[in-house]
This record gives structure tokens, C-alpha cells and sequence, in this order.
């Protein structure tokens, strides 16, 4: 009812501000190649779509996202697990994990495309590396603060250490993972793009530095617009997760 | 039947300032078959430390504890003053989660749950998450957990601490029905006087830190116990007994 009611609010937001754009372009007369009207924009958009070119960079850039994202909840996870377990682990890799954070990822890029070619792995790598982290401190954080009742419960019934982390860990980390995961995935399109700027033969990031060269406004916006679908998108899969696996909370 | 020999156990702890604490000193204690035996002492001597030495959460320094069926000490069951249930998991997948853990859900032990919820009047709880039981409920939940897989040593550190007056009474009387129809031995840390006599075969009664072994004393109650036996001039006399003693203590 109340969510619902969020939607219309969003939809009629998002009408006025179309309106408002087709008023102003009309109104002051801007000339295309500095602001196209949304109509304009929307029937470049549409014929972009029907040639098929569009759907592959698309579908270049979700998958850098999707499979980074997806590995890098698995790195992040392993290395959140041994570094709350391992004291020596963690005064090892934290300092390495750190350092690498802290550098700007487009300072990375260029290393990665040089290490990992044009191609989708050096995207994907660049997207393991960013969704990782936060991921790895989320759990780490979240496995060190376990109420030592469950766990010596688990030491009472000798349960294995599969056992303790299926049952217990797991289910206890979920609601900080989840926060990880929910500021990742933003994150993640950010350095999917990143990299696709900085060499790469498809993807929406690609397609930003094209329209930048050719002085194709339409293609810049057709590209911000899908990555701000693919943004919104993505985080709502992460509510709808969040609803499911924390409906005890 | 001897089935537990403590020896001088002795274990102290390093606090986080460098002092040590000995928490408990040469506390020998036998431990027969199918008895149940109440744990009193003042706060902070060491009852827990010693249920939790039995059941190796704990490391001690010195001593020796000789289980005489080790069966007894791979299938214990501990009951913590707070429910510790998993707030993701229903009743009833809390107190199948131990079977599910050591692999035993067998016909029989699944069998065996369903007495226990009803022995615990769970029946109509066996789908609510712990966020929806009041305290009675999860502490009842706790206990069948812990006899979920047929534990024969049972290892209880204030189960009924957190409770009112009323589930306390209610919960004493399952607890001792549960005890003399299942033949278990029960190990129960308690702050109250009163509900150590009502339970209990013999209680313990632990001195000030270094705790060692006050004195033990065997109540000789008749067999059958309801709430009426409270006011009866033998149970008072035990009573104010053992409060005497505790009251030497602090
Ligand atoms: N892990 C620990 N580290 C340091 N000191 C500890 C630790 N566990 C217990 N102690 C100390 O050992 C002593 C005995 O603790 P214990 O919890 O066994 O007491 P208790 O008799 O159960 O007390 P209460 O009746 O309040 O539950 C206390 O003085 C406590 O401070
Ligand atoms: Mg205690």
C-alpha cells in the first residue's frame, strides 16, 4: 500500500521533470548538440535500441558487473572469514587490502587493462577489487561481534567448523553482508564504467568516451540513462534479497 | 553409580588489568547416577566456571575429572541462563538443530521431539520465530533443545534466573517431572535457595572465592514434590539451613 504509493510519487516525479526539460528546451530554444529535447532524446534512443548495437554494450557492461559482483562477494566473504578468525592473517593483509583501497580506482585501471588486456577481465578484476573490500569488513566485523552463546552451543554438540559457519556465522553476518553489498554494487557499476573508459572495445563506459569524442550528446545520455537503470535495478534486487533472508529480524 | 569424579579442580583467571583471580580451588565432587544436584554459592565463585570446566568450554589448571562412561561427555546438554535460540530458526527448527548437527534425526529422535513439545506445551508455538515467545516459552524451547538428542548429563547455569516468580514455579515443577520420567543426571547452578531444595537430590554450596566446597547437604524430601511441600516445617528447615551457610559466606 505505502510502497505502492512511493512508486506513483517517483513516476509523477520523474514525468515533470521530462516535462520540465521538453518546456525549457522549447522555451529557450536550446540547439540539440547542446541539450537535445526529451523527445529528440527518446527517438535517437529507440532507434539506438532497434539496431542491436546498444543491447551489446548493455549486456557488456551487466556482465562485468554481475560477474564481478559475484566473485567479489565470494573473495570478500573467504577473506572476512580468515581475517576475523586469524589475527596473523589480519595484521598481513590488512595493511596490502588497505593500500590497495585507499589508491583511487582509476589510478588501477590502467594497470589492470595494461595486466588483463582491452577485453572483460580487466573489468571484472577492477569490479572483484572494489566490491571485495567492503564486503571482507562487513563480515569480518560482523563475525567478531557473534554472541559467544551460539558458538559454544555449536562446541557443545561438536559441531564442525562447516557446521558453525553455515548455521551460525553465516545467518548472523547476513544483515551487515547485505549493507556491504548494497553500497558494492554502486560502487561496482562506477568501476565497471571506469574501466570501460579507459580501454575497452564495448560497454556503456565506452560508449561515454565515443559520445564525448564525436560530440554525441544523445549517446552520452543514452548511457547515463541505462546506468542509472542498471544502478536502480541492482539495488532493488538487494532490498528484495534483504526483505527474504532477513525476515526474522 | 559413581558416573563423574571431580578431583582438586582449580582454575584462575587473569583479568584484563594483570590480576589474578582464582575462581575455584581444589573442588572435588562425585557425581552419582540419576542424581540431581543443585550448585549455590555466592555471586561470582565460580558455579558457572565449573559447569563449563564439565563441559570443556573452559580449560582448567589443575586436577582431574574422570567421566566414567564417556558416552556422558560427548552428549551433554547445557542450558545457559539466556535462551540462546538462533532468532532465524522456528521452535521446532531450534530443537531439531542439534539432531540436524550431529546427524542423528532419526524416526525415533524426531519421534522424541514431538514428546518433548508436548511435554513443554509447545505444541501450538512449533512455527513462531523466538521474537514472538515471551521468556518462559524460549526457556522452555532451550530446555528441549538440550533434550532433543537424550543427553543423560544435563548441565543447567541459571535456567530459570531471568524468569517471574509464577513460570519459575511452574517451570520447577516440569523440570523435576522431566527428571524422575527421562533418568537423567542434572547439574543445576542456581541463585535460589529455595528452588535448589525443591529440585534437588543434594546441594552443593560453594564458599567465597577461592570457592572450594562448603558443604554438601543431602535432602531427604519424599519423592514426590508439589508446591505445597514449601510450606512444610522440613523444607523451611533446610531452607534457612542453607541460607545460614550462604549467609556465613558474604
Ligand atoms: N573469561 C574470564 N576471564 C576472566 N575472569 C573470569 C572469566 N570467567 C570468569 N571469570 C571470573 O571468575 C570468577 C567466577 O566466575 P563465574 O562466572 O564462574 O561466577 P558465578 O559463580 O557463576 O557467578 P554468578 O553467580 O554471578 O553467575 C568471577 O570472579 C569472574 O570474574
Ligand atoms: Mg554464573
Amino acid at each position: 500500500m505505502k510502497k505502492s504509493k512511493i512508486y506513483i510519487e517517483l513516476c509523477a516525479l520523474v514525468i515533470a521533470l521530462i516535462a520540465l526539460w521538453q518546456a525549457i528546451t522549447v522555451i529557450f530554444d536550446i540547439p540539440s548538440y547542446y541539450l537535445p529535447s526529451p523527445v529528440e532524446f527518446f527517438t535517437y534512443f529507440s532507434q539506438f535500441l532497434q539496431t542491436g548495437k546498444l543491447a551489446s554494450h548493455i549486456s557488456t557492461t551487466l556482465y562485468e558487473v554481475f560477474i564481478g559482483t559475484f566473485w567479489g562477494i565470494v573473495v570478500g566473504m573467504v577473506l572476512g572469514y580468515f581475517i576475523a578468525k586469524s589475527k596473523v592473517l589480519e595484521h598481513l593483509l590488512m595493511p596490502l587490502l588497505l593500500i590497495m583501497q585507499i589508491s583511487p580506482k582509476i589510478s588501477i585501471a590502467p594497470l589492470f587493462i595494461l595486466w588483463f588486456g582491452l577485453g572483460l577481465t580487466s573489468k571484472v578484476a577492477l569490479v572483484i577489487l572494489v566490491v571485495s573490500f567492503p564486503i571482507m569488513i562487513a563480515e569480518s566485523s560482523a563475525l567478531k561481534k557473534i554472541n559467544s552463546g551460539y558458538t559454544e552451543l555449536m562446541n557443545i554438540w561438536h559441531a564442525n567448523k562447516w557446521q558453525v559457519f553455515t548455521r551460525v556465522e553465516l545467518p548472523c553476518a547476513c544483515h551487515e553482508v547485505i549493507s556491504g553489498i548494497k553500497i558494492a554494487v554502486t560502487q561496482a557499476i562506477t568501476s565497471a564504467v571506469i574501466g570501460e573508459m579507459m580501454g575497452a572495445k564495448a560497454g556503456l563506459g565506452y560508449l561515454l568516451t565515443n559520445g564525448a569524442e564525436m560530440y554525441d550528446l544523445n549517446m552520452i545520455l543514452s548511457s547515463i540513462f541505462l546506468l542509472s537503470l542498471l544502478g536502480l535495478f541492482l539495488y532493488e534486487i538487494c532490498q528484495v534479497v534483504e526483505r527474504k533472508v532477513l525476515y526474522w529480524k | 553409580m559413581t558416573m563423574i569424579e571431580m578431583k582438586n579442580i582449580s582454575k584462575s583467571f587473569t583479568s584484563t588489568n594483570g590480576e589474578r583471580i582464582q575462581a575455584i580451588k581444589d573442588v572435588s565432587l562425585s557425581v552419582e547416577k540419576d542424581e540431581f544436584i543443585s550448585i549455590i554459592g555466592p555471586s561470582g565463585c565460580g558455579k558457572s566456571t565449573l559447569l563449563r570446566i564439565l563441559s570443556e568450554l573452559q580449560e582448567y589448571d589443575s586436577g582431574e575429572i574422570l567421566f566414567h562412561d564417556e558416552n556422558l561427555k560427548d552428549n551433554l546438554g547445557f542450558v545457559f541462563q539466556d535462551s540462546v535460540l538462533l532468532p532465524w530458526k522456528s521452535v521446532y527448527e531450534n530443537i531439531v538443530m542439534p539432531l540436524k548437527i550431529k546427524h542423528m534425526e532419526t524416526p525415533e529422535t524426531l519421534a522424541h521431539v514431538e514428546e518433548l513439545l508436548d511435554l513443554m506445551n509447545l505444541k501450538e508455538f512449533r512455527n513462531s520465530l523466538p521474537k514472538e515467545l515471551s521468556g518462559g516459552m524460549k526457556q522452555r524451547t532451550s530446555i528441549a533443545r538440550s533434550l532433543s538428542y537424550n543427553p543423560k548429563l544435563l548441565l543447567m547455569d541459571e535456567p530459570f534466573g531471568a524468569l517471574d516468580a509464577m513460570t519459575r514455579d511452574h517451570l520447577n515443577l516440569e523440570l523435576r517431572r522431566l527428571w524422575k520420567q527421562t533418568k537423567k543426571t542434572i547439574l543445576f547452578v542456581t541463585h535460589d535457595i529455595e528452588e535448589a531444595v525443591f529440585l534437588s537430590t543434594r546441594v552443593v554450596v560453594l564458599s567465597n572465592r577461592p570457592s572450594t566446597i562448603h558443604d554438601i547437604v543431602t535432602i531427604d524430601l519424599p519423592e514426590e514434590r508439589t508446591l505445597e511441600l514449601r510450606d512444610t516445617p522440613d523444607f523451611i528447615n533446610y531452607v534457612s539451613r542453607l541460607r545460614g551457610m550462604l549467609n556465613e559466606q558474604s
